[in-house]
């Protein structure tokens, strides 16, 4: 065999085990790689959840593995377990394209919401009784409803009498079509019977824990993808979600900023934690350190299969020290004429010659911005030592963005397990993402071992470039929101790449507290949290909500997409008129905007946006 | 799959819009747009008399406004839709969907069908699409200006899927690959169930590359290059065909089709999920609002005769 097609076998088998990183596409796998990250026994606690988090955050993982399907695979297949579990899971993602249908303008909200209530029954009736089939299908110890209770559990549906588990499934699916058959012909004057707001759920989970092997039990009603509900319907559920417990309890899965209301059916109530139910916030309930050792924990387990050798992941991913990388990025063509701009005094010479070359291109970019002549600055580092060394500690990382000129290439490295981290912002599916990327091009490179800093870089720019081109399909929102990231990230990569005479790393923006939001921008602006094209972070301690109170950021995931700083650091100040001129005029937008922080939209754009050459009109280099 | 013989089509070409004249008495059920294409109906009134010509207008999502019809038409109410059509004879039914929104004509063709009218259904191609002053990649086009989201159709709504069955996504691809990568997003398809379908032949020799180009980085992420299938671009019959393919090929799927290319490929849907009534089928759409000036010019003419290929079939 040879290497390239060794290589080849091997980065399909990683691609493989990390099944195109959604649980969806996992299938059965997404059980035997489980690892439970440290929130997982709060959301076993009989109590309502709320597990908040963005896209790939790992929601639906940890909600297949509560589910009833996910305890059997956990308990090792094992049938004579499942009367042992402290729960039973049931799970239910929110169909956008079906729970949509409940609105418009033929019926009152209050009748929608009537017909979405009748509805989750019968879904969620139906989940329930699903298991039940599996149950009897699966466990040791069965369950058996008799005719009466089955009968009870069709009438507070208002379905036609069962006498069998098999009737009622059947009966269910019969109702769920004659309900799909009004949607398809509203009539206000002839509503359906409708079941009342949760209470076939309450009756059948109370029966079911009457029976010896769910007695001292609960069901947990796993609801994913909580955002898609619309906000009525989120009423709904907030109120079930309120007046659960007992026999059956909710874990829900919501992205950030998509809870849309806490309002629940009675005016006078609201959700609140931690009062109604448990938050988990994935981003803030594990530290970066914890989120790191779960990532390696989970790239550990999968990876095993393909490098059974392997120790840690983290060995695979070496980090660049900023003096190697400036040499790697040809720090010493711009230095080339250094020592002879010195002139012909000795200790001079002998000082500069003692600096290392990203210092010399420091003292070079110094003397051309602030109009000083080179040996004019290298005296003065020589007498100011102290000073100049915090100088040069502020600008390091900053000037390594402006060596490579008018060259091919990498522009700057993205390397190192912790720049992966810092990159995916506690966001395991970029994490995985970065890690199985590299990984995938080393081996299609025949490498072995730690992956090279070229390749590194390369995987992030490519896994920058994917996430970007999926924020078109996040929401309705996703072209305006692909076009404000073109717009800002070219604008914080003209800064980057121009940092002489301005303050380093400026990456984030803020629109000051006084100034009027436009609605639409807002709306823009949390969707691009929501789907992970921003993120923010409130501007002082004190917990707002509106817009132009918090500092934003495009997500790190995309700065070796736009080659700029990942790092937290320095921010300006936008008008909101400026972002939407951003989207809608881009290229005048973009030199506006450069000429008001002092920098020229001359520079070429980096390889990896030469898709977008027609969209700046510039050419890539 | 069957021959093509035991496939035939029901459809009438024109090469250019003015040879197109529909047969006397009826009705014939129209909108105009911004769109020229959608302006012939004007030269077509007044070299085609003989019939009633209608002017629909869109209200809101779920409703219309009729010429000379007074009451407004819900269309998410069989019985107010089929009071309009009632109104309007029973000899042939003309439906011209090139200036209809999706949430207009296809509830009109269901109850059409199902109301055992002749029904013929006129589409217009367009002579060209708007191209994006400043594109990206997949976005050569400039054709939507926004969207509402994804939710069902008047009188297309789906509640009673098996649960756990294999969801597929067929996509009838058109020009802007983000609403692809929306679809697959929102109906997050079993993997290996993306089915794209390509109108090709398409309008002109290029489109079908348009709309590879466009959708084909998501396509290769998706591990869907493979699976692409053809249909003629402005054919429902074809689309009818290729999705019923697919069906007889995954048994156990639940198929959710996402209506982003052309208006014929849509119509093929529609009548694939009701003629016979298939509940394996659901139609996906995110209710974009078109621009206005997405299309230029007209060129060809299609007459589709969608009562006599439902008979062929069996009914509705």
């Amino acid at each position: 065999m040879s290497t390239s097609t060794h290589g080849d076998t091997q980065a399909a088998l990683i691609a493989d085990v990390f099944g195109g990183f959604r649980a969806e596409w996992l299938s059965e796998n997404i059980f035997s790689y489980f690892k439970q990250p440290a929130y997982f026994p709060e959301l076993e606690t009989r109590r309502p959840c709320v597990l908040s988090g963005g896209r790939g955050s790992g929601k639906t993982t940890v909600l297949l593995c509560l589910s009833y399907e996910g305890q059997f695979a956990l308990h090792g297949r094992d049938a004579a377990r499942v009367k042992d579990w402290a729960y039973y899971g049931i799970y239910y993602r929110v169909d956008t394209n079906r729970v949509t249908a409940f609105a418009g303008p033929e019926l009152e909200p209050r009748q929608w919401q009537q017909l979405f209530s009748h509805y989750l029954n019968l879904v969620l009736v139906s989940r329930l009784v699903e298991f039940l089939a599996w149950h009897r299908a699966t466990a040791s110890e069965t369950v058996t409803l008799s005719a009466q209770e089955c009968r009870r559990v069709a009438s507070t549906l208002h379905l036609a009498p069962c006498a069998s588990l098999d009737d009622l499934r059947e009966a269910l699916f019969d109702a769920q079509l004659d309900f799909e058959a009004y949607l398809n012909n509203i009539d206000s004057a002839g509503l359906p019977k409708m079941s009342m707001q949760g209470a076939p759920l309450r009756y059948l989970t109370d029966l079911l824990v009457t029976k010896p092997p769910f007695a001292g039990k609960q069901f947990f009603l796993l609801i994913d993808e909580y955002e898609n509900l619309l906000e009525h319907q989120q009423v709904v559920v907030n109120t079930l979600v309120k007046h659960s417990g007992g026999s059956h309890t909710f874990k829900v899965g919501i992205k950030d900023l998509g809870w849309k209301t806490r309002a629940t059916l009675n005016p006078d109530q609201v959700l609140t934690s931690p009062a109604d139910y448990a938050l988990v916030d994935i981003g803030s309930s594990l530290s970066e350190e914890e989120f790191a050792t779960l990532a390696q924990s989970v790239l550990n387990s999968r990876l095993k299969q393909v490098f059974p050798d392997l120790a840690n992941v983290v060995d695979l991913f070496p980090e660049l020290p900023l003096d190697k990388e400036a040499e790697l990025l040809g720090v010493e063509d711009r230095i080339a004429a250094f020592t002879a701009r010195l002139g012909d005094d000795p200790h001079l010479i002998a000082f500069g010659q003692e600096l290392r070359p990203l210092q010399r291109f420091f003292a070079l970019l110094w003397s051309e911005t602030q109009s000083t002549p080179l040996p004019e600055v290298v005296r003065d580092w020589m007498r100011n030592r102290s000073e100049w060394s915090t100088r040069y500690e502020n600008y390091k990382y900053a000037i390594l963005f402006a060596i490579k000129r008018n060259k091919a290439g990498i522009r700057k490295y993205y390397c190192g397990w912790s720049v992966f981290v810092k990159l995916s912002a506690s966001n395991l599916r970029y994490l995985l993402e970065l890690s199985v990327q590299a990984l995938m091009l080393n081996a299609r490179a025949g490498g072995v071992g730690a992956v090279p800093f070229a390749l590194q870089t390369e995987a992030a720019a490519s896994v920058a470039a994917k996430n970007f081109h999926e924020i078109d399909g996040m929401s309705i929102h996703g072209g305006r929101l692909a076009k404000l990231l073109l717009g800002l990230g070219r604008v914080f990569y003209l800064m980057a790449r121009q940092p002489e005479g301005h303050a380093p790393e400026v990456n984030q923006f803020h629109f000051g507290g006084d100034v009027r939001m436009p609605k639409d921008l807002a709306t823009l602006l949390d969707a691009g949290v929501m789907h992970l094209a921003l993120v923010r972070w409130p501007s002082n301690k004190l917990a707002l909500s509106d817009a132009q109170q918090f500092d934003y950021a495009i997500h790190p995931i995309f700065a070796p997409f736009f080659t700029f700083s990942f790092r937290k650091k320095r921010k300006i100040k936008l008008d909101p008129d400026a972002l939407i001129e951003l989207i809608e005029h881009p290229r005048d937008a973009i030199a506006g905007l450069a000429r008001r922080v002092g920098r020229t939209d001359e520079d070429d754009l980096p390889e990896q946006l030469s898709l977008f050459e027609s969209y700046y009109g510039r050419v890539a280099v | 799959m069957e021959e093509l013989r035991s496939r035939p089509l029901f459809t009438a070409v024109y090469d250019a819009v003015d040879q197109f004249a529909p047969a006397s008495g009826g009705a014939y059920l129209y909108a105009a747009s911004e769109e020229e294409r959608s302006q012939h109906v004007t030269g077509l009134q007044a070299r085609a008399g003989g019939l009633r010509y209608v002017q629909l207008e869109q209200v809101g999502d779920f409703g219309a406004r009729a010429e000379g019809y007074a009451p407004e038409i819900g269309l998410r109410s069989q019985g107010s839709i089929g009071d309009f059509l009632a109104g309007l004879g029973d000899q042939t039914l003309y439906l011209d969907i090139t200036g209809l929104n999706h949430n207009l004509w296809a509830p009109l063709v269901r109850m059409a069908l199902q109301g055992g009218l002749a029904l013929k259904v006129v589409y217009v191609e367009p002579r060209s699409y708007a191209t994006s002053p400043s594109p990206r990649e997949g976005e050569q086009f400039e054709l939507s200006e926004s969207k509402r989201g994804i939710g069902p159709l008047p009188l297309f709504t789906s509640l009673a899927a098996r649960p756990r069955d294999t969801i597929g996504l067929a996509a009838l691809l058109g020009f802007e690959g983000a609403r692809l990568k929306y679809f697959i997003e929102q109906v997050q398809p079993t993997k290996d169930h993306l089915f794209p379908i390509v109108g090709m032949p398409g309008f002109r020799p290029e489109y079908p590359i348009h709309a590879v180009e466009a959708n084909g980085r998501t396509l290769s992420e998706n591990g869907a290059v493979q699976a692409i299938r053809f249909a003629r671009a402005n054919c429902p019959f074809s689309c009818y065909y290729v999705l019923t393919d697919i069906l007889a090929a995954h048994p156990n799927l639940h198929l959710k089709v996402a209506m982003i290319g052309t208006k014929p490929h849509a119509l093929g849907a529609v009548l694939r999920m009701i003629v016979p009534a298939t509940p394996a089928i659901e139609l996906v759409y995110d209710h974009v609002r078109r621009k206005a000036k997405r299309t230029s010019g007209a060129d060809h003419c299609l007459v589709y005769d969608v009562s006599a290929f439902s008979q062929m079939i069996g009914g509705i």
